[in-house]
């Protein structure tokens, strides 16, 4: 560049002459616009106020600047043409747009030639820029001094999604590869034409890419096409870095057509086009291989950046692989919303079930029930639980990655990731701990290795109080709560039936004698329940005489007999009837209210 | 910790010391503690849903006789098929509206020679409805030996549902 000083920080090493934007001529004025406003899509800005003027021709204007973003953190190069007074003008822009922080920062480098760019106060400059990318990442740009004096601290993006593998929101810690397309690590997939399995172990270090086949290629992959036109015609480097922390780079220029990057003895490094890929970033595991890969960065310019590179933040990774439509997870625990109460009670205050399938574990833990959310109030001196037995063994989860989140009554969302061991623990083992806020307690996963189960355990310390509105358990190294709208009432009522039916109103059963002092009747049930549940509520049986007089008398027992698919079958004894009075008669039937079976856990 | 938290078992016997109800865990609420015998206590399905899990049998048989007993020298033991058998003989046999009018009905028919089959459908014969009829008091020794001299039941049947009882 001539006159624009690009000062390098330890990140930045680049070239930029092979790059996108080439400053390596001319002369650079920079222009600041900001916005105090949250940036949209396609939001229009006016009224700029902020700018930094980068020599006195452009000082004090009032710009409105039309721009595109996708609702995210967006970064856009470019080309640019301007229309603005006095005709239409070509220049180059890079734009950097945080819509998380909810202010937009915009800069417009315009090349000094252009000289008869004039910006009047009040008009309107748009920016058009059919090839610019769209890239989701921190892009820090910095304008320092007067007079086009422009200072970058530039941190070559990765153009490779989940880079260095720890988006795994599958959460298994093997895959297997066997013929054909096989999803991995997110963004990435795995291909094998056919022969024996191969597999992508994912650890805490990377990924290793094994294939036992002595004739087929493992191919690991990521489809960039929807870049290829823009990456037509670019220089590029590719990066590997490797679990022994050795790396090696390859540069190679990419002009619609496959090419192989690099060859070596384990491995290939190659560009697919065919097919439906137009750009294709490909790593071929040759037969017998194993390649045990740390990191890989695919990124304009003849300089490898890779060694600068941090983890990337993992949730800013799933927004990025998902387009701010990050997939929701299926949630593991039951009424996360608390809100089937098929009990009833707007207040528990007891050592037992409350909201279905959770459990206050003393009586000084009140539940209040409120209409999106509960609040859990330690009434007593010591640090109580409350509870959700996951219907589980240890072998379910053992070996997987999962992530436990809580929302409190500010949207605030707190979590925590842990991979289960594969051997199952002697005692009661917590894995995953949340803090929970005011130092009011925390919020866990655990196993019980009395009971042999996993369960959700949120222990409040004594005097504390705490609203919550949700809480989720999956699989992966990510939490999605944010993305979660509330469940559909009628799914989770279904799953909790499986633990507890809550029958209130009048309902009449059918009966048959199965002898003098027993009848047998069946209670519909709206899913299988999870074992052969309590019964209570049935207080009278009566029975039809021919003429229609009813006969009744009180029960002494009752109990369920056997469990099926949509029904439970129950057997009621009743008071000594020799006289037969009840027996007797045309029919039996009971006529109850506010009958519950419980199979909780 | 979660799983000290422990369900109490409680029975209720009658004055056989059989055991009439199991109750206790999470059901708790059906329990008189005043009249009904704390036996154990502990977790999981086994106790918090005692009232169907805790015995490894049905606490009754189908037929409604109590399978269990308990004393304080062996605890909770299952009763004997004999002596489940005794109670079932001692069970009273009560008429119901149906066995009534299906009695009339094979009186009837046997009187009006218009009896279609003799042997039921559910494969009772003829003998043994009318025993059953006879041992309810709805058939008398008379339309006992009526059913014989039309030659629905035989000399021996006849003689084993009414013993050694002649008619009148």
């Amino acid at each position: 560049m001539a006159t624009g000083a690009f000062t390098l920080n330890n990140k930045m090493q680049t070239n930029l002459a092979g790059g996108l934007l080439d400053f390596s001529t001319g002369t650079w004025k920079a222009i600041l616009l900001t916005s105090t406003a949250p940036v949209a899509t396609a939001e229009t800005l006016s009224d700029v106020s902020g700018y930094q003027p980068s020599n006195a021709g452009y000082a004090e204007q009032t710009v409105t600047c039309s721009v595109t973003g996708n609702g995210n953190n967006v970064v856009s190069f470019g080309n640019a043409s301007f229309t603005a007074s006095g005709g239409s003008y070509t220049a180059r822009y890079i734009s950097y747009y945080e819509t998380g922080a909810g202010l937009l920062t915009g800069y417009m480098l315009l090349d000094e030639n252009d000289t008869d760019i004039t910006i009047n106060n009040g008009e309107t400059v748009t920016i058009s820029a059919p090839n610019a990318i769209i890239i989701g990442t921190t892009y820090v740009l910095e304008v320092n001094g007067q007079n086009g004096n422009v200072e970058f601290e530039y941190d070559h993006r990765n153009l490779l999604l989940n880079p260095f593998f720890t988006v795994n929101s599958k959460g298994q810690s093997t895959y297997t590869i066997a013929s054909g397309v096989n999803a991995t690590v997110d963004s990435w997939k795995g291909q094998k034409t056919s022969g024996t399995d191969a597999t992508i172990t994912v650890n805490s270090n990377g990924v290793s890419l094994t294939n036992p086949d002595t004739t087929n290629t493992l191919f690991f992959y990521q489809d960039l096409s929807s870049l290829s036109s823009f990456l037509n015609g670019k220089s590029m480097t590719v990066s590997l870095k490797f679990q022994d922390d050795t790396s090696a780079d390859y540069q190679f220029t990419f002009n619609g057509a496959s090419v192989t990057v690099h060859s070596e003895t384990d491995y290939n490094v190659r560009i697919y086009v065919g097919g439906s890929f137009t750009f294709q970033f490909c790593i071929d595991v040759k037969p017998t291989k194993t390649l045990n890969l740390k990191a890989v960065k695919l990124e304009l310019g003849d300089i490898s950046t890779l060694a600068y590179d941090t983890l990337p933040n993992e949730n800013e990774q799933l927004n990025l692989i998902y387009g701010g439509n990050a997939k929701s997870n299926r949630n593991l625990i039951d009424n996360p919303f608390f809100t089937v109460n098929q009990r009833g009670s707007s207040t528990y205050s007891l050592n037992g079930y409350t909201v279905d399938r959770w459990i206050t574990g003393n009586s000084n833990l009140q539940l209040d029930v409120n209409s999106n959310s509960i609040t859990l109030t330690n009434n007593g001196a010591s640090q109580y639980e409350f509870i959700q037995r996951i219907e589980s063994t240890f072998a379910l989860y053992a070996g997987k990655t999962l992530t436990l989140s809580i929302k409190d009554d500010s949207d605030n969302i707190y979590y925590n990731t842990a991979t289960i061991p594969n051997t199952a623990p002697a005692s009661t083992t917590f894995y995953i701990g949340i803090p929970l806020p005011n130092d009011s307690g925390d919020f866990n996963f655990a196993y019980t290795a009395g009971l042999q189960i996993f369960y959700a355990d949120l222990r409040l310390k004594a005097g504390k109080t705490i609203t919550i509105k949700a809480v989720k358990l999956e699989l992966g190294s990510i939490s999605t709560l944010a993305y979660d709208a509330p469940p559909s009432y009628a799914e989770e009522l279904l799953k909790c039936q499986r633990y507890f039916l809550s029958i209130k109103n009048s309902c009449t059963y059918a009966g048959i004698f199965s002898s003098q002092y027993a009848v047998e009747f069946t209670i519909p049930t709206p899913i299988a329940m999870r074992t052969t549940p309590t019964l209570t509520g049935i207080t009278l049986i009566a029975s039809l005489t021919s003429t229609g007089a009813i006969n009744s008398t009180s029960i002494v027992s009752q109990s369920v007999m056997h469990v099926n698919a949509n029904s439970v079958e129950c057997l009621v004894t009743y008071t000594a009837d020799t006289a037969g009075v009840i027996y007797s008669n045309v029919n039996v039937f009971f006529q109850t209210y506010n009958i519950n079976l419980s199979a909780d856990l | 910790m979660e799983e000290e938290t422990k369900s109490k078992v409680y029975i209720l016997l009658d004055e056989r010391n059989r055991v009439i109800a199991i109750d206790g865990g999470y059901t708790i609420q059906n329990v008189d503690i005043k009249t009904w015998k704390f036996i154990d206590e502990g977790t999981g399905d086994r106790y918090n849903l005692c009232q169907s899990n805790y015995l490894p049998t049905p606490l009754y048989t189908d037929d409604g006789i109590p399978a269990w007993k308990f004393d304080e020298k062996s605890g909770l033991t299952a009763r004997t098929e004999k002596e489940i058998e005794e109670d079932r003989k001692a069970i009273p046999i009560v008429p119901t509206e149906y066995d009534k009018l299906e009695a009339q009905l094979d009186w009837t028919a046997i009187m009006t020679d218009t009896l279609i089959i003799k042997e039921a459908k559910s494969g009772d014969s003829m003998f043994d409805k009318i025993k059953v009829w006879y041992d309810m008091g709805l058939w008398s020794v008379e339309q006992v030996a009526t059913a014989r001299d039309k030659g629905i039941i035989t000399k021996e049947q006849y003689d084993e549902i009414v013993g050694k009882k002649e008619e009148k």
